[in-house]
């Protein structure tokens, strides 16, 4: 009697308290056109130059974001000098949770008075934003906005950006992997610089790797590598497999399977332990690049946001960059973007679609692309060879340092991004899959052995069946 | 069956509960809240953001044993995390124990052995991640290897695959966590400086040898620190999730324990509702071993003579 | 607490020789890690960078250690945070636990149930709730978000933890005072809370060590760079730049100046967290 009393009571307890603090959680279903045509009727579209407004616009604490953003602000206000623009700074560490928690409160009390208009996001987190609906429907902005149209961008980032039929970022670069050269490395070992012009093939790639081993082992030092990447790392890991023909996720009469473990992907593996094997490659790599930045790696796989960073650092004296190499039977280059999205409920969404807009104008890109840490996304800027991100020089950098590498089969099939197999998952599946996915080359490099490389049992063949087997049972999952 | 208190053991309880002021106000206020919401979320498919339906789908998923619920991966977690809760608290209460014998002498330079074994301890905690890694690394190739292998390597010796293969890893973390025996050592050391000392000479005087004072004096009057020990590493074993920053799920999920799993079922997957249930589950399942521990806990033995 | 060793026949020295020699290994492993991090604090960026592990630090760039002082502005957050907490929390753990040790009363069971089933709600899934609540109370980016929590209690197990030093002392105190007229304040001021001095310490030590290098709990609520505590901000800098120059070494520096001072009232207090007082005239 006594524990039915008490448990009566906290019961009791806790349905008092859910009344009081309320269900503000909870959201009624509703049309999304209806709600975007009372967002569209709310925001001015037509707006003279000294508009007064506000704006608010979060970042993370990274030295290069407090630059790129720093270019568009700086210009923006050239634009609109009575808009007042604020930067809400979070550590980098703890971002994306810390952005979904505000919104979190924000959506409990209804108040978001207080929220950003516009924050930054790295494409893979976008998926995550949409399910929690904090980012606005551009496409909605677009179609009302006779001044503005996405034609003018890179079609394949603008595709990466959006979901489900509806944009959702702005992006802001085109992200392309390249491949840095350490020259002064290369003249030492007396090997032909990779070409800035020209892909390079398969055999092509393997003779430098060697020639380049070959000189380094003879310097005696465990620490020199010819190659630096980052395996582990779904931009690079995914054009690698889908050049040998591997494919993770696919559809077959409307079902999602994973048919991952194939000879594609054995042989995809294979020649990447091989390279371990022969000491090209120290191990599944991180994504600092400090073997190529502090100079003890002849090559080094990388995207261009990383190039101010390597400048900076002082190390390598002269940098050059090609164009990714040929990998399997077929070519493919990962490309990628990061970009600004609109918070689904902005306070200032008339100023936050200028914002946006800007982002992406003639004047907006040229001055991000002064900054090197990116490549514009615009198409007219792409083509002008006297725009600055093309023009963009350092001392660290080779004589004749082509920036075409950065934008090398642009627009061709070559191009493919993560998107290819993320497209026929729901947004909770992504995230299992995509670690499977880079854990199993990271098991690949680290626990097979040279001599047990090809075991059914322990060597490649069993880390691909864990993989499959794993992603397989993520896709058979409820999902909502 | 109603008590009938008499008029001083009510207004004793008051007395009592104005010392309490603090902690009930402090649950009020801090620890109501979340609580209760919690509760509710896992009734709803909240996802971190808002929510639209409510039902009891979040606990029907927990025990959906098919291959399309949730229900066989959270209890292979929980698998997982009692068979590292049990292995650590007994390994740390034994070697914490005989430490702490060890350190009460008062021998020169003591002060200073029990700093250095209670240095570990002091690693923060973002830098033991790596630190760890860099010392147990296990790699099949020769490069990768952390010191412990590099160094049997050279010495001829196999190396030793700690947290790279699925068998070894939950051994290996239950070892790395031996390191911080010397945090409980002080309190340890604690409840040994309440012991009166004219309980050993007394004892001295009958003729007792040192084993005999150690386990008719020493170890029944710590037991009420042995048993919060026991109870507090289960509870706080129970809910471990920082591996997670060091050793992700652990390789072929051997790391995967629930706290891990809540964790990602709440910010990876954005699947608040869910993991507030499976939280509810594992608060169930403390509560209720909790409750098993203080049941049989006759053997603590408290201070009065 | 004295133990007077008596050096007893041979057969007792080889025992002790043993001892030492089995103690002085458990203290060599026990170190290792640390040795490790005062070693790899060392190291130059390129020997951090190197794939290859290795023990000894090859150069001895003690310039590493310069980096405290990019930090030390945020030193004065992380003091404030500590003296509040290292003092509130283990006397209103000591406040709390008086009753639950020593009276009886109605409810007494529940009430311990209910304080100790306060921490056995996985921390996990509390986190956007009490963010929504510390936001509601206007708590976000502000420093008195991490020393709110000091004044009601120090949370159950501390709680947890004086109730069991409590409960071995000795009613005869009690009781003492009790016939000499004191009412439970008094008790508790004058008799209890004196001879709980170690374990009060213990807490207080506890709670410094751990504010001193947490970096998760104002992760969550602060975001302006004046408001960060130490850690944070060493922390908070170390994860916004981990491109090309591997900063590990300069990681294990300032990790190695952060445990100095916890090193240094770890050896301050040794002697009262452990010896404990006694009362002259009670047996027992």
């Amino acid at each position: 009697m006594k524990h039915f009393k008490i448990t009566a009571v906290l019961l009791g307890f806790i349905i008092i308290a859910a009344s009081l603090f309320g269900c503000g959680f909870m959201k009624k279903n509703s049309d999304l056109d209806k709600e975007m045509s009372a967002i569209i009727q709310n925001t001015k579209f037509d707006v003279s130059s000294d508009y007064k407004g506000e704006l608010v616009i979060a970042r993370n604490m990274e030295s290069g974001e407090i630059t790129n953003l720093k270019a568009f602000i700086d210009t923006f206000k050239v634009k609109y000098p009575n808009i007042k623009v604020t930067e809400q700074e979070y550590p980098s560490a703890n971002y994306v949770t810390t952005l979904q928690s505000e919104n979190a409160a924000a959506n409990n009390s209804g108040n978001y008075k207080n929220m950003f208009d516009v924050f930054w996001t790295a494409e893979n987190e976008m998926p995550s934003y949409v399910t929690l609906d904090m980012l606005m429907p551009l496409d909605y902005f677009d179609r009302e906005d006779d001044s503005f149209s996405t034609d003018g961008l890179v079609d394949s980032m603008v595709a990466d950006s959006s979901l489900d039929g509806h944009m959702y970022v702005m992006p802001r670069d085109y992200n392309q992997l390249v491949m840095y050269y350490n020259k002064d490395l290369f003249d030492a070992a007396n090997v032909a610089v990779p070409s800035s012009t020209e892909s390079m093939s398969t055999e092509q790639f393997a003779s430098m790797l060697e020639s380049l081993q070959t000189y380094l082992t003879a310097q005696g030092d465990a620490n020199y590598y010819s190659l630096d990447a980052y395996w582990n790392w779904e931009s690079l890991l995914w054009p690698y497999v889908k050049s040998f023909g591997s494919e993770l996720i696919t559809k077959n009469d409307g079902k999602t399977v994973c048919n991952y473990q194939s000879d594609a992907t054995l042989e995809a593996y294979t020649k990447l332990k091989e390279m371990q094997i022969a000491r090209y490659i120290p191990n599944a790599g991180n994504s600092a690049m400090g073997l190529f930045g502090m100079g003890n790696a002849a090559l080094g796989i990388h995207s261009r946001a990383v190039l101010t960073s390597l400048l900076d650092a002082n190390v390598v004296k002269n940098i050059g960059v090609a164009p990714l190499p040929q990998f399997g039977k077929e070519y493919y280059i990962g490309a990628g973007c990061s970009g600004y999205g609109m918070y689904r409920h902005a306070p200032h969404t008339t100023e936050a679609w200028l914002f946006l807009k800007h982002i992406v104008s003639q004047e907006g890109q040229e001055e991000f692309g002064k900054t090197g840490n990116g490549v514009p996304v615009l198409k007219s800027a792409l083509a002008d060879k006297n725009a600055s991100w093309c023009t963009f020089t350092h001392a660290n950098l080779v004589n004749g340092f082509d920036h075409n590498a950065y934008v090398y089969a642009m627009g061709t099939d070559a191009v493919t991004s993560t998107r290819d197999y993320k497209q026929y998952l729901a947004p909770a599946q992504i995230y299992k899959v995509k670690t499977e996915f880079q854990n199993s080359v990271q098991y690949i490099l680290n626990y097979t052995g040279v001599d047990n490389y090809l075991d059914k049992d322990a060597g490649i063949p069993y880390y691909i069946k864990l993989a499959q087997n794993k992603i397989a049972a993520t896709l058979k999952k409820d999902v909502k | 069956m109603r008590h009938t208190y008499s008029k001083r053991m009510i207004k004793n309880s008051l007395v009592s509960y104005s010392f309490l002021l603090p902690v009930i106000i402090g649950m009020a206020v801090f620890a109501m809240y979340p609580i209760v919401m919690s509760f509710i979320y896992s009734f709803t498919d909240y996802n971190g953001s808002f929510a639209t339906t409510a039902g009891i789908f979040n606990y029907a998923e927990i025990f959906n044993f098919g291959l399309s619920g949730a229900g066989r991966e959270v209890f292979n977690s929980f698998k997982i995390t009692f068979i590292y809760v049990i292995a650590s608290t007994a390994l740390s209460m034994v070697v914490g124990y005989i430490l702490a014998l060890f350190l009460q002498r008062n021998i020169k330079g003591m002060k200073v052995i029990r700093l250095l074994c209670y240095l570990p301890v002091l690693i923060p905690g973002f830098v033991s991640g790596f630190i760890y890694r860099d010392i147990f690394a296990y790699s099949a190739m020769p490069v990768g290897n952390g010191l412990i292998n590099t160094w049997l390597g050279k010495l001829g010796l196999g190396k030793l695959t700690f947290f790279g293969s699925a068998q070894t890893a939950l051994a290996s973390l239950v070892m790395t966590n031996l390191f911080g025996v010397g945090g409980g050592m002080i309190m340890l050391l604690a409840a040994f400086g309440n012991i009166s000392p004219e309980l050993y000479e007394a004892a001295r005087i009958d003729g007792a040898g040192y084993m005999r004072r150690l386990f008719f004096i020493t170890v029944p009057l710590s037991t009420p620190i042995l048993f919060y020990n026991v109870v507090v590493s289960m509870i706080t074993g129970l809910q471990i999730f920082g591996t997670m920053a060091s050793y992700g799920t652990g390789i072929e999920d051997s790391l995967y324990f629930i706290g891990i799993r809540i964790y990602n079922t709440a910010f990876a997957d954005n699947n608040y509702g869910l993991a507030c249930a499976e939280g509810y589950l594992l608060f169930m399942v403390t509560i209720a071993l909790s409750l098993l521990l203080f049941k049989f806990s006759g053997w603590v033995h408290y201070g009065e003579d | 607490m004295e133990r007077i060793n008596i050096y007893k026949k041979k057969p007792d020295v080889a025992a002790h020789i043993v001892k030492y020699v089995v103690s002085a290994l458990v203290i060599v492993v026990l170190l290792f890690p640390y040795a490790f991090m005062l070693n790899k604090s060392l190291f130059t960026s390129a020997e951090a960078a190197s794939v290859n592990v290795h023990f000894w630090p090859q150069h001895f760039e003690i310039k590493n250690y310069g980096i405290i002082v990019k930090y030390l502005p945020n030193l004065k957050n992380t003091l404030i945070i500590l003296a509040i907490n290292c003092f509130f929390q283990p006397f209103t753990a000591c406040f709390c636990a008086f009753p639950l040790a020593r009276h009886k009363f109605i409810g007494k069971k529940f009430m311990f149930m209910l304080v100790m089933s306060t921490v056995m709600v996985p921390s996990i899934i509390l986190q956007i709730p009490t963010y929504i609540m510390f936001s509601s109370f206007g708590l976000i980016n502000k420093l008195a978000s991490q020393w709110i929590q000091a004044f009601w209690g120090g949370g159950a197990l501390s709680i947890f933890l004086v109730i069991q030093f409590m409960r071995s002392l000795p009613h005869e105190l009690d009781e003492a005072a009790t016939i000499d007229g004191a009412n439970q304040y008094q008790i508790f001021f004058r008799v209890v809370l004196p001879n709980v001095v170690n374990v009060f310490l213990y807490l207080a030590i506890s709670m410094f060590i751990g504010l001193w290098m947490d970096f998760q709990n104002p992760l969550i609520y602060l975001r302006k760079p004046e408001v960060f505590t130490l850690a944070l901000a060493f922390y908070a800098d170390y994860s916004n730049s981990t491109t090309i120059v591997n900063q590990t070494n300069e990681l294990c520096a300032m990790a190695v100046m952060m445990t100095v001072p916890p090193m240094i009232v770890f050896l301050l207090f040794q002697k009262t967290m452990i010896g404990g007082i006694k009362i002259g005239g009670v047996k027992g």
